[in-house]
């Protein structure tokens, strides 16, 4: 969806609203396809990018690392991710600064 | 000799009940279980693990079913319940086991085992049970390649809905996925297909006790996977650990309980570290968002315990050797209910 914050993306209606995992050998609904399949190509349409988390139960650590700071390792560079990249997160927005966590420190 | 005469009936029933037995199961493997199963103290836990030790070398050449006498158990707890599912269908998984039960007399014990989806017979349907024991969840497992384990894992996890708000509930559910994602990332091997390496995870509430959380794998334990995970951050804690707790006699290599609570502490007070690594500090800090809380983590031979009470400044935090090796890694949260958002008046 094109918004005017860019490319917004629902991680429960777009994805799954039960994400789990890093590797696709961990399930289908894995931290790398989201990256590869959503982040990836809302990144490279060079719009900013609203991921929208709200809706998505059990969002944990491997999930998200792999999905956001797998784009560094991706290539993307960290600061111009963490530039055009807006996290929605009402119900625990905790979740914006991990995310920009895993960004900034990403393990190359 | 009114005594006598007493024990005489009650031979007589014995004998009885046995004949009835083995009419029942004629050419059947027996393994009789221990009289208690319970995992809440080290010694308490370790004849369970002797139990399903022996139980895997006993089925390990059997040809014959196999009848699991449980009649003379008298108790069971979850944790207890959950190693046994999990020995169960690693059995079936790898020798092709096929398990069947004599239920134990005491009704409690009977029904623990049932509701826990880990024996039951007819008069056990888990659509029934479902109905009038919604507060606990069965044993749950999942293996690589399975398609929603997510979903699966907020099953047990939606208990926390009616002791916490959703946001801590929610967190509930992340750290049980973490606990998954990381036994399919590292307690197998990462390209280990086996069938039997799986992850196990339960839970139950209760008005009086809260909620309890339960994840189990059967892997190599953290102390074996962390030194090669985590390399110079591991050495690092160590160090630290070794300056604060005054730790004189680290060996070399050093001990599991060593490498555990290195594991767990460099995660949480390093600020630029692996996120990779950060799974487990996940599962520790759930328990500093409930007023009340304990976790213990079980894995190789060591212990950790790490607890919050209101009435307690700081919370408390040890890790200590097992005195034994523990086959895997089990995750136990205790979590108290916030008593102004806790909704537990229809559980009982």
């Amino acid at each position: 969806m094109l918004t005017k914050m860019g490319k917004m993306i629902q991680l429960a209606a777009d994805f799954n609203p039960f994400p789990f995992g890093r590797y696709p050998t961990h399930g289908d609904w894995n931290g790398q396809r989201f990256r590869e399949e959503f982040l990836i190509p809302a990144f490279n349409s060079g719009d900013d990018v609203t991921v929208d988390l709200d809706g998505a139960r059990g969002l944990s650590p491997s999930f998200l690392e792999e999905s956001f700071g797998g784009l560094v390792r991706a290539g993307f560079v960290a600061k111009d991710v963490l530039s055009r990249l807006h996290i929605k997160s009402d119900r625990d927005p905790s979740f914006i600064s991990t995310i920009q966590n895993y960004i900034t420190n990403v393990r190359t | 000799m009114a005594t006598s005469a007493r024990a005489r009936r009650r031979a007589r029933g014995r004998a009885k009940d046995e004949a009835s037995f083995r009419t029942k199961f004629p050419g059947h493997l027996i393994v009789v279980t221990p009289p208690i199963l319970c995992c809440s103290e080290p010694g308490k836990l370790r004849g369970v693990l002797d139990f399903l030790e022996s139980l895997a070398s006993i089925v390990m050449g059997a040809t014959s079913p196999v009848v699991m006498d449980m009649r003379h158990c008298q108790k069971v707890d979850p944790a207890a319940c959950v190693l046994l599912e999990s020995q169960i269908q690693r059995c079936e998984a790898t020798y092709g086991t096929k398990f069947e039960f004599q239920l134990p007399k005491d009704g409690r014990t009977k029904f623990t085992l049932a509701i826990f989806g880990v024996a039951g017979d007819e008069r056990y349907q888990p659509d029934q049970l479902r109905q009038f024991a919604a507060h606990i969840m069965r044993v749950t497992s999942g293996a690589k390649g399975e398609p929603s384990p997510g979903e699966r894992t907020f099953e047990i996890a939606r208990l926390a809905e009616l002791l916490a708000d959703p946001t801590v509930a929610d967190r509930v559910h992340g750290a049980l996925n973490e606990a998954a994602d990381n036994v399919l990332s590292w307690a197998y091997g990462a390209n280990s297909s086996n069938p039997s390496e799986r992850w196990w995870v339960a839970g139950i509430l209760s008005p009086k006790h809260g909620a309890t959380f339960i994840a189990l794998d059967r892997g190599v334990g953290i102390p074996a996977t962390a030194p090669k995970n985590l390399g110079d951050s591991l050495q690092g804690a160590m160090a630290v650990l070794r300056r604060d707790r005054l730790w004189t006699d680290l060996s070399v290599p050093p001990a599991d309980w060593q490498v555990l609570w290195a594991t767990i502490r460099q995660k949480r007070t390093l600020s630029r570290l692996d996120e990779r690594g950060k799974g487990l500090t996940n599962m520790v800090e759930l328990i500093d968002k409930f007023q009340s809380g304990r976790i213990v983590i079980l894995s190789g031979d060591a212990i950790y315990n790490y607890e919050v009470k209101p009435d307690a400044p700081e919370p408390k935090e040890h890790c200590g050797p097992l005195g034994y090796r523990f086959p895997g890694t089990m995750v136990i949260w205790w979590l108290e209910a916030d008593k102004r958002k806790a909704k537990l008046r229809n559980v009982d």
